[in-house]
């Protein structure tokens, strides 16, 4: 961990990911604190996620990119970050050319929430996303839609 | 796809299709694997340590709603 955020409970939630996925790397940009954290998908593939947080996080959820690979192409060989946003694929637009993934829907997302959960739903999309290209079948096909009001 | 990823497929399919099923989704932090557990009904897990995904995937995935492709 490498970041001097001297928020108590942004200490203890990059605690709980490097104890759960290892080590994270915590920096500032544009005055925005971004973590990054490396996954392994069952087959082994090796990806980056970004979560960058809003300046009033966790009262406002933080946007989570796919920073390694910098590309992703769905089946047919197209990049992932060019056909957004995508209900299909349950992406959410392009920062950066980095794809943005949809987790939760901002009208669901409470303080209570946490980066685990927003890196646990990385991973299952992740793993969903793999599935698509060995399959066809669309994102939307392996996660369930969240609704827009709890 | 292999045996594995074939039930995993398999599962996702069915929780996102709101289907009931035999098993639950974990997370181990050991291996970074997502993996198919006996649901634990009053038994302990075969790894402690592992995560259950199932409940944080079944809050379901925030979709672009302004562009269905």
């Amino acid at each position: 961990m490498t970041t001097t955020h001297p928020d108590p409970r942004l200490l203890l939630e990059l605690q709980v990911l490097e104890a759960t996925f290892g080590r994270c790397h915590a920096f500032r940009r544009d005055g925005a604190v971004s973590l990054e954290v490396g996954l392994t998908t069952n087959s082994k593939h090796r990806y980056a996620t970004r979560l960058v947080l809003p300046n009033d996080y966790p009262n406002s959820m933080p946007t989570a990119l796919i920073t390694y690979p910098q590309r992703l192409l769905d089946r047919h060989g197209r990049d992932l970050a060019l056909l957004t946003p995508s209900h299909a694929m349950h992406t959410l637009g392009s920062h950066d050319g980095l794809v943005s993934i949809c987790h939760y829907h901002p009208s669901r997302w409470t303080p209570a929430n946490t980066l685990y959960k927003v890196v646990i739903k990385v991973r299952c999309w992740l793993e969903a996303y793999e599935l698509h290209r060995a399959t066809g079948h669309v994102i939307d096909h392996y996660l369930r839609t969240m609704g827009e009001s709890a | 796809m292999t045996q594995d990823r074939n039930k995993l497929s398999k599962h996702l399919e069915d929780r996102a299709a709101g289907r009931a099923t035999a098993q639950e989704l974990a997370f181990d932090p050991q291996t970074g694997e997502l993996r198919l557990v006996p649901r634990a009904v009053g038994t302990p897990r075969a790894n402690p340590d592992a995560i259950v995904v199932d409940q944080i995937a079944e809050e379901g995935f925030f979709h672009a709603i302004t562009n269905r492709r």
